[in-house]
């Protein structure tokens, strides 16, 4: 054999395996992506449902206060807003929206522990004396979103850093 | 790298023999050659397709947010107007975070070797709805 077919053949094979590792790497970084987007995603959006959630449930009690009924529209239509991608126009008008939800549900969940008192007041019905803070609803959604354990293979770190080594080796 | 295959490439060029590499040895040179090039390949740059993968992702993880969201506020508020009362719902409340946690809900299993859901739906989530209505159903609450 040639010295410079030699080379070709040394320049063709390098070139079947570099092709080989970067689609291999490409194919790896999006799935790495795709379960951090999947674990943001889910994340950014338990508080949101969970106020929609206890929106509905406010409702059915039908406490027939205006305001009230205003306020959880509002909640209604602020959400809808928030488009579910991760566009940067999105991202900014969610943090937004988010602080005036959170207000605007802190006022909700003070007229409805009134208004269920004065109910009670009025029908005599001792029960249902609980009430619910914001603090509460925010801690039940962090715990939800909150850790993520077993997901993000740690595998693949020390895969990822054994074949740097590799690499590096070579 | 192997010094006897160099030999074979240096040191040969007198022998016509010696000139033909072995098939064997064709295919320790592809072997590492090849390899050399896929751990290039492998370690290179992270950030191509991260965000796309992201993207992909989000929204996803988004809609099982939201699920997951309105099936704990739905229990969490009738918790708090029949739990006193009803200890079935109280339990189930307690289990449905056990079960509706991030890492319950996007636990490997669940999905694909692609990320997608495996079935159509996501069985946890399907299962809370379905209690979650069962009880909205007992309570009179409408939606």
């Amino acid at each position: 054999m040639e010295f410079d077919e030699l080379l070709n053949l040394e320049e063709k094979f390098y070139q079947e395996g570099l092709e080989e590792g970067q689609n291999e790497n490409l194919k790896n970084n999006f799935l790495e992506g795709k379960q951090f987007g999947l674990q943001v995603g889910f994340q950014r959006y338990v508080l949101l449902g969970q106020m929609l959630g206890l929106c509905g449930m406010f409702e059915s009690l039908e406490l027939g206060n205006a305001m009230l009924d205003k306020n959880i529209n509002t909640i209604r239509s602020l959400i809808c807003t928030i488009e579910m991608n991760n566009d940067e126009e999105n991202v900014e008008n969610l943090e937004k929206v988010l602080v005036k939800l959170k207000n605007k549900f802190r006022t909700i969940l003070l007229s409805v522990q009134r208004l269920v008192k004065e109910k009670n007041k009025t029908t005599g019905n001792e029960q249902n004396g609980k009430s619910l803070n914001f603090d509460d609803v925010e801690k039940l959604s962090r715990m939800i979103a909150g850790e993520m354990k077993g997901f993000v293979e740690d595998e693949d770190v020390t895969e990822a850093k054994t074949t740097q080594d590799q690499a590096n080796d070579w | 790298m192997s010094d006897g295959l160099m030999d074979d490439v240096w040191g040969s060029e007198d022998s016509d023999a010696e000139l033909k590499l072995a098939a064997q040895d064709t295919n320790k040179l592809r072997e590492q050659h090849s390899k050399r090039g896929y751990l290039d390949g492998i370690v290179g740059s992270k950030e191509v397709n991260l965000q796309q993968g992201f993207d992909e992702g989000f929204p996803l993880g988004a809609e099982l947010g939201l699920q997951v969201g309105l099936i704990i506020g739905k229990l969490q508020g009738l918790v708090l107007l029949h739990g006193a009362q009803d200890a079935h719902l109280s339990n189930n409340f307690k289990e449905a975070q056990r079960e509706l946690k991030i890492n319950s809900v996007l636990s490997k299993e669940v999905f694909d070797a692609e990320y997608n859901i495996a079935s159509d739906s996501h069985p946890l989530v399907d299962k809370w709805a379905t209690i979650t209505a069962k009880y909205s159903q007992t309570y009179s609450i409408k939606q």
